[in-house]
């Protein structure tokens, strides 16, 4: 009776989150703005790279003391500076070239004038020049990065305005499209052009002579710089778990969260450069590797117990979920056990998970790992973790992981192990139903192998 | 018949598509080269769904597979949401039917 009513509870709360969560990440996940922006930083990958290999590089004289190395590094040694300049010194401008890019593409417009035109905007808004006439490019790093994705939305949105209505330079028939689009360009051009000059006039003039990348980032600091507090990061992390229990991925969420992992490793990687001390955790980096380490939820442990169970089926969907994992891959186990609108699993995973995730971060917070400085690419768990920080702690980090994960799961695992083995016993006598109904499998007739 | 399959990253798609390939090398009836495979993140779609047959999307996106449907319907390819439980288990032979089937019935359809 007991049972039949708590079964009652979780029903009418999966309903509640279908009717909510679900609609949002189905909003989310077609609204073009927040998917441009997640396909823009997405594509930000090279420039973090070089942008990491700059900082780090520098440093080898001091493992290899040989001299040619030493003097290779002192005649040399500029070309960092000058990557780092080129890569995390540009990094506004590319997002805003990327954005507009995937914004321009969704509404097939144009793309490459759309481009032009936002790289133009934003460097009105962000770009100064000193009393010489060079170039004062301070704004267009990642303190413009936020800038740039409010400048790529606004630009294309104006193109796409004058392209609707008609309020462009229309070539007659028969003229190459590449001529036409340049004259279509012309009256958006000069639109962007007097409407951001307008914009920094005027915030030039209201405050005194700060360009507006930093008023933005005046105005975002409190909400971007909450995201430093383990406070707000677990329930972010018990955030992008609710989202996977209900079956949705949790890339949801990166429109928000990756610029803000793209500023933050920028910035941890400029304060490593510049011998000061870092202070973010949240990387796109540490996401991976640590909050997802052996994917989403931490479920490493889950896999063991399964490995050692007496269940046929739960020992198959571990031999399954063991090699991917070890490549921070957990689908088989999520759709498997399944984990996925699993009530047992509810807390262990969310609440749990989202636990044995943050627990580097706090090692970060505490001085026993080192801060993250770099997004690895995909390679095996230990291998990514010590490659993060460049700190082998991080793998006794995940060892321990590891072992709290599989205390985590254990209990909860022994009720579903004790249900399953009840079910292997029935099951014996009855036929296990197919997806495929037999009309279905009539169709396959000579081809079913 | 050229399949595609979709999930957020285009990971554990992968994994699935080497699965179902290996169902394909064992099969005394299939044969490799008939059967060329891709496994993509949903992102690209778009570049992708023109060149395809048949359409597998996984199950973390089914908060997205109206969406997916709507665009490969307009091209008249079929598409098949993989459910939870083959997908946990990562069962080639089941998917591989499952495509065979759409694609037929896709063909009776047309």
């Amino acid at each position: 009776m007991k049972q039949e009513k708590k079964q009652g509870t979780f029903e009418k709360f999966e309903d509640f989150i279908r009717r909510t969560l679900v609609p949002i990440a189905n909003k989310v996940d077609r609204n073009p703005y927040l998917t441009a922006i997640k396909k823009g930083m997405v594509v930000m990958t090279p420039v973090l790279l070089l942008g990491s290999i700059a900082a780090i590089f520098p440093s080898i004289p001091e493992f290899i003391k040989a001299p040619s190395v030493t003097n290779w590094f002192e005649n040399y040694g500029y070309v960092f500076d000058l990557i780092s300049k080129v890569s995390l010194g540009l990094v506004g401008l590319y997002a805003v070239l990327a954005i507009s890019y995937f914004l321009s593409e969704s509404y097939k417009l144009y793309t490459i004038g759309s481009m032009m035109l936002s790289a133009i905007a934003f460097l009105i808004v962000a770009m100064d020049v000193d009393k010489n006439g060079n170039i004062i490019a301070s704004y267009l790093d990642s303190k413009g990065l936020f800038t740039a994705i409010f400048i790529a939305i606004i630009s294309v949105k104006i193109y796409q305005f004058f392209t609707k209505h008609k309020l462009v330079i229309k070539m007659p028939e028969g003229v190459p499209d590449f001529v036409s689009s340049s004259f279509e360009l012309i009256t958006p051009t000069a639109a962007i052009g007097v409407l951001f000059i307008v914009i920094r006039t005027i915030v030039d003039s209201l405050t005194g002579g700060v360009l507006l990348p930093q008023v933005i980032m005046n105005f975002l600091a409190p909400a971007i710089g909450s995201l430093d507090s383990l406070w707000i990061i677990y329930p972010i992390l018990c955030l992008r778990l609710v989202f996977w229990f209900f079956g949705i991925h949790s890339a949801v969420l990166s429109p928000i969260l990756s610029p803000i992992a793209v500023q933050y490793l920028s910035e941890n990687i400029a304060a490593h450069k510049a011998g000061e001390q870092l202070t973010h955790v949240i990387t796109n980096g540490t996401l991976s590797a640590f909050a997802n380490f052996t994917g989403s939820g931490v479920t490493i442990g889950l896999v063991l117990a399964m490995l050692v169970s007496r269940s046929q089926r739960y020992k198959k969907v571990g031999a399954v979920a063991l090699l991917p994992s070890l490549f921070g891959i957990n689908e088989p186990v999520l759709f498997g056990v399944p984990i996925i609108l699993n009530p047992v699993l509810m807390i262990p995973f969310i609440f749990g998970g989202a636990f044995v995730g943050m627990l580097p971060m706090i090692a970060m917070k505490i001085g026993l790992l080192n801060y993250p400085i770099f997004d690895p690419p995909y390679v095996p768990v230990f291998v990514e973790g010590f490659l993060t920080g460049f700190d082998w702690r991080a793998v006794i980090i995940q060892v321990v992981q590891v072992g709290l994960s599989f205390f985590l799961y254990l209990p909860f695992f022994k009720v579903l192990e004790k249900q399953e083995l009840e079910m292997e016993k029935k099951s014996n006598e009855t036929k296990s139903t197919s997806v495929i109904s037999d009309e279905d499998a009539a169709l396959l007739g000579d081809l079913d192998f | 018949m050229k399949i595609l399959l979709v999930c957020a990253g285009g990971f554990s798609t992968t994994m699935m598509m080497e699965a179902m390939k290996k169902v394909v090398k064992q099969s005394q009836k299939l044969a490799e080269k008939d059967y060329p495979m891709e496994a993509i993140g949903v992102d690209k779609l778009d570049r992708y769904l023109q060149e395809y047959d048949v359409i597998l999307v996984g199950p973390q996106l089914s908060h997205k597979y109206d969406y997916i449907k709507e665009e490969a319907d307009k091209l008249q390819k079929p598409t098949v949401l993989l459910t939870s439980d083959i997908y946990g288990a990562m069962d080639g032979a089941t998917v591989m039917k499952q495509a065979l089937i759409a694609y037929r019935k896709n063909k009776l359809a047309q």
